[in-house]
């Protein structure tokens, strides 16, 4: 029964206990008032779509961040995160920040054991994607959605 | 090399569909460290053994281009390219090898009828009658030419149960409507088109009728003289064939009347500067080398399908079809997507608050593969007001236990969604 074990433990960390917590309530879904920036993400392979809205303050750091949207629970969960985490940021930190997080996700697992992907226990709950490479980019598209949103580009895809 | 039923029978028995499972060589591996069970046939069939020794038979010995040497290889290949078609010609009972045009699959096919057949004949009065049910490959050909033509395209509505308004779209039909163009099964919800009453009725008004029978082929017996279709279209890899073949059916007198499709070679008699005179049907249609060893493998695949019986095939698949339905009814969550009274081979389904593409990554860990997302037919997703379903389809190498696991596998989606 050890292919059991080993075949539920990557399953287990895809699916873990906070993304599917943040699938089922996510944060700050919904539309933002005040005219925000937005912009719409695409994964036409599975259909998802996702919509940020993002308000920005004149001292350049984001002040409201919020997404709509439909998606798998990696996708939704994902795309919660990422407005906790990206909120008070300045916008060329939040922008390095996403830039980052794209890039870690699609590199291969670190050999070591207790490194760490990137500095936040939570956002380090979606490196289960990495042991299934179609699922990558359901965690990246709200993130490249982001980027495309400071960068005023209305419409992104996760096909180039 | 005949499937591999026990020797004394001829044909099929159900109770020996078992057998035939080993002559699929994709289907015996473990996936994920698991035996794989395969429930994606809709998207594209496995080969039997006997469909990739042909094609490799072809390949190693007989080789060579079609129709143009006098050499023995050329005279090998050009006679397995023909037996081909004349083993299609039969499978579907057409009249004759010149209804019978290789294409590179059903798009193909359906692009060539709105090129050729359609285009020529519309201009803004004119109209295209397709159904909500469509492939995306039965819309967007369409869309095309009626944008280049200023032609509309008019869709018939389908009910809750995911079948065409049969009424509904013959009262469509009218003398500004060129072309009827309707799949006979649902890729995505498997419903079954009542082809007989809207043939009939397009009929009444001279309206010729494109089916989209990509999904049909490997799972009843077609005739399509008794269909009346006028263009039938179909993959020979959704029917235990290669990719990149597929059959254009077209009725004689039309395909006689229709303009080449695609210039080049082996679709003339004579090029001159100051003009070209076409080839006979079927070659009119085929520019180009075609795909030979596809056509082998398809020939092969028909071999096949008809020494295990289209309809030893209904009957099995039939079979587990409906158990698979009553499981997938005992499932707390579970919704069935298509409910025709009519379908065949394929369920569609949404588990409450849990997402397709989760579902089939669940799936696929356990070896079992399944489709999920839209299915190349938003409309009808967008009719069922979703983003997508997961959709379980069968084929002839599929059996109970392949429904066992496939309904365990679902009780861990759940699980882990608890
Ligand atoms: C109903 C239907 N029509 C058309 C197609 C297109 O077939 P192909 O991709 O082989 O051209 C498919 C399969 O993808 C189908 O299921």
């Amino acid at each position: 029964m050890k292919r059991d074990n080993s075949e539920n433990k990557s399953l287990k960390e895809l699916y873990r206990q906070l993304i599917i917590h943040h699938a089922k309530n996510p944060l700050n879904f919904g539309k933002l008032s005040n005219n925000p920036i937005r912009a719409e993400g695409i994964n036409p392979l599975c259909g998802d779509k996702i919509r940020i809205y993002l308000n920005i303050n004149e001292a350049d750091t984001i002040e409201g961040l919020t997404f709509e949207g439909t998606g798998c629970a990696i996708s939704i969960a994902s795309a919660s995160l990422m407005t906790t985490t990206l909120r008070n940021m300045k916008k060329y930190q939040a922008n390095q920040y996403a830039l980052n997080l794209i890039s870690n996700l699609n590199e291969p697992k670190s050999q070591e054991a207790g490194q760490l992907m990137m500095d936040s226990q939570e956002i380090n709950a979606l490196e289960g994607v990495k042991d299934f490479p179609s699922r990558i980019k359901c965690a990246t598209l709200s993130w490249q959605t982001f980027i495309s949103a400071l960068n005023n580009k209305k419409i992104t895809t996760t096909e180039k | 090399m005949n499937p591999s039923f026990s020797e004394k029978n001829e044909t099929a028995d159900i109770g020996e569909f078992g057998l035939l499972r080993k002559d699929f060589p994709t289907i015996n591996q473990e996936i994920n460290e698991h035996p794989l069970v395969y429930l994606d046939s809709a998207a594209s069939s496995q080969m039997p053994q006997q469909v990739i020794d042909e094609i490799s038979r072809y390949q190693s010995q007989d080789h060579s281009n079609v129709h143009r040497g006098i050499h023995t290889l050329s005279h090998r290949a050009t006679e397995v390219y023909e037996t081909s078609r004349q083993n299609i010609c039969e499978f579907i009972n057409a009249k004759n090898t010149n209804e019978i045009i290789f294409t590179s699959g059903t798009t193909d096919s359906i692009n060539l009828v709105a090129h050729s057949y359609c285009k020529p004949k519309l201009d803004p009065s004119k109209k295209i009658l397709i159904s909500h049910l469509e492939h995306h490959s039965n819309i967007v050909p369409w869309q095309l030419i009626c944008e280049q033509t200023g032609a509309s395209l008019i869709v018939a509505p389908i009910d809750n149960n995911g079948q065409i308004i049969t009424e509904q779209l013959i009262g469509m039909i009218d003398s500004n409507v060129v072309l009827v163009a309707i799949s006979h099964i649902s890729n995505a919800l498997g419903s079954v088109t009542s082809l007989n009453k809207i043939i009939d009725a397009a009929h009444q008004h001279e309206v010729p009728v494109l089916v989209d029978g990509a999904q049909a082929v490997s799972h009843m017996k077609i005739d399509i003289q008794a269909l009346n279709a006028d263009f039938y279209a179909f993959s020979g890899h959704k029917m235990l064939g290669p990719t990149g073949i597929g059959i254009l059916y077209g009725k004689e007198h039309l395909l006689e009347d229709m303009p080449p499709y695609q210039g080049g070679g082996d679709m003339i008699l004579e090029v001159k500067f100051t003009g070209t005179v076409y080839n006979d049907l079927p070659y009119k249609f085929e520019a180009g080398t075609p795909n030979i060893s596809g056509a082998a493998g398809l020939g092969a695949a028909i071999d096949y399908l008809n020494q295990a019986g289209m309809h030893n095939i209904e009957v099995h698949e039939n079979i587990l079809l409906n158990k698979m339905i009553t499981d997938l009814q005992t499932i707390d969550g579970v919704e069935l997507i298509g409910r025709a009274e009519n379908q065949v081979a394929v369920q569609s389904f949404t588990i409450k608050d849990i997402h397709s593409h989760d579902i089939g990554t669940i799936l696929d860990h356990q070896g079992i593969a399944i489709r999920t997302g839209h299915h190349c037919a938003m409309p009808v997703m967008e009719f069922f007001g979703l983003p997508g379903t997961a959709r379980a389809s069968l084929s002839i190498y599929n059996n109970e236990e392949d429904v066992d696991r496939f309904i365990k596998g679902l009780d861990k989606v759940i699980e882990i969604f608890a």
